[in-house]
């Protein structure tokens, strides 16, 4: 049968610290059968070998031999370092950083696999299908467990020189730079990240939070203590907002995560930022939600089959 | 050929002056941080001068960084700005119970003849400074952080500025100072110009890439 872009077929995992979300597609980026399971909590090699077994359940489910998958892209979270595909700052998921997932999952696919970072990729999915269709400059900030962001610079992902842009864990808002000691790594996750969050909350007298979800149903309970802590957040992350916007003067910054999509913060960091900010700012809800990261992954995967070039020369790029 | 102009702000002619002919030749990912009358960023980043949505990308005057960013001085004159900027400098050092200046150099000069609240005043500008770029170097992963203006290329200043970077910031980044001082923006003005005309004359509308330009030269 000829190759065409119906027959051939791509291959989508969005891998987070607690879920393994995985897409099947047509090589025009339909998605024909979708699987979420947890994370296999051993790490390095296990979740690899996740990875691959779910794109084998999929093209089952699909139809097709798992040797049509063409394309396949994995969006893992951290930094990926893009001169040899390792990828680091990955606390949520054990011995990912001394595994190579990249060589790994060449040696069951071939030489097109990709991995990027998963923010990255719920940017490149917010610009083909969400909030952010036709953003050049644009930004998508993921609120969750951990902090993220990925950026959009002229039209094309933008990753650093060493693949930590967006590395925003480490924002050193909020820290005293008169301090003696070395600043803590992940600054900013230490006042935003969902630990952080439920910490303050037990600090100002709640009891009754275990996570963060606890808190917004407390909120809507009217609890004072919930709206304080929520408000802290919010100022946080507006400042933050902030700082990107005084950097580089961009067109939209959406809001994302499990923790940034929520109306309730959302609401909150809006009415706080034009005091913070001498000319308005244009944020949004993430539109696609907890799936960005696999829809930007799948959109990512197909037009790298559509573009059909070596790998080394391909760049994520959104026609 | 009409005389097509393009307004730029000054960090980033200033930044394009030290790609072509200064310190950050051959960079494809560069931050340049000018401290002078005010503060300002360039982003040069895969070989691109980051001009952002409206032209006012690097406007670092505005980082919520160093007071409160909801006084009315902030949200006028920028939150960073108004504590480092060649005004905020000479403020603060009256504050402090300093004599009367006019210039952040007498500043410097009274830090140097050995005037603690001129020290103390520096160490803190070099504080703040280093923690904007901080926040550069965890937002945008640059390969080299090029430090200018009148106050920013000092010498003695850099070190300070290096020294808290040790501290803060998230990743180790190579720290320069600009070798064209006062000259970086003319020079990078001109490199706008040059490659404009180069676009021009020689130029092929479907190539992507613009052209390279002429390698520096002594004059």
């Amino acid at each position: 049968m000829p190759m065409t872009l119906e027959t051939a077929h791509c291959f989508a995992a969005d891998l987070g610290g607690t879920k393994l979300a995985a897409a099947m597609a047509d090589g025009r980026g339909r998605i024909l059968a979708e699987l979420t399971e947890p994370t296999d909590r051993r790490g390095g090699a296990y979740v690899a070998e996740q990875i691959a077994v779910c794109a084998g359940k999929l093209a089952q489910a699909v139809g097709i031999e798992a040797t049509r998958v063409r394309h396949v892209m994995v969006g893992v979270p951290g930094a990926i370092d893009p001169r040899d595909g390792r990828v680091s700052l990955t606390p949520n998921i054990a011995g990912l950083q001394e595994f190579d997932v990249l060589g790994y999952l060449r040696g069951r696919f071939g030489p097109d696999v990709l991995i990027e970072n998963d923010v990255n990729l719920a940017m490149l999915g917010e610009q083909a299908l969400g909030c952010a269709s036709l953003c050049r400059n644009a930004a998508f900030l993921a609120l969750g467990t951990g902090t993220g962001l990925g950026l959009l610079i002229d039209g094309k992902l933008f990753r650093g020189a060493r693949g930590s842009a967006g590395e925003i864990a480490d924002l050193p808002i909020g820290l005293d730079p008169t301090a003696e000691a070395p600043a803590p790594s992940g600054a900013f996750e230490l006042e935003v990240g969902s630990l952080a969050i439920v910490d303050r909350y037990r600090r100002q007298g709640g009891t009754a939070a275990v996570t963060v979800r606890d808190i917004f149903r407390l909120l809507a309970e009217g609890d004072p203590v919930a709206a304080a802590v929520l408000d802290t957040t919010a100022r946080w992350v507006a400042l933050s907002i902030a700082t990107l916007q005084s950097l580089l003067d961009l067109e939209l910054i959406v809001l994302g995560g499990s923790i940034g999509v929520r109306p309730e913060l959302y609401e909150r960091v809006r009415l706080a930022l034009p005091a913070l900010f001498p000319r308005p700012i244009n944020i949004a809800p993430s539109r696609l939600g907890d799936r960005a990261g696999l829809i930007g992954a799948v959109c990512a995967a197909a037009q790298a089959l559509r573009q059909g070039r070596e790998p080394a020369q391909r760049t994520l790029q959104l026609s | 050929m009409d005389r097509a102009t393009l307004r730029l702000a000054s960090a980033h002619r200033t930044l394009l002056g030290e790609i072509w002919h200064g310190c950050a030749q051959n960079v494809a990912n560069v931050a340049f941080l000018a401290l002078g009358t005010g503060v300002g960023l360039g982003l040069y980043v895969n070989g691109q001068l980051v001009r952002g949505e409206n032209g006012a990308a690097g406007e670092i005057g505005y980082l919520p960084i160093g007071g409160d960013p909801l006084q009315a001085e902030s949200r006028l004159q920028g939150c960073l700005e108004y504590q480092v900027g060649a005004t905020g400098v000479m403020r603060r050092y009256r504050e402090a119970g300093g004599a009367e200046v006019d210039s952040v150099r007498q500043v410097f000069e009274r830090a140097q003849a050995g005037d603690p609240l001129a020290v103390a005043v520096i160490e803190e500008t070099a504080q703040l400074t280093g923690l904007a770029a901080a926040t550069v170097i965890a937002t945008v992963d640059p390969q080299l952080i090029v430090l200018g203006g009148s106050v920013g290329a000092r010498p003695d200043f850099a070190d300070k500025v290096a020294r808290v970077l040790l501290r803060l910031a998230p990743r180790p980044v190579e720290i320069r100072t600009s070798t064209l001082g006062k000259r970086a923006g003319v020079v990078g003005a001109l490199s706008v110009a040059l490659r404009r005309l180069h676009d021009e004359l020689f130029g092929v509308a479907e190539l992507a890439a613009t052209l390279p330009l002429p390698p520096p030269r002594a004059p």
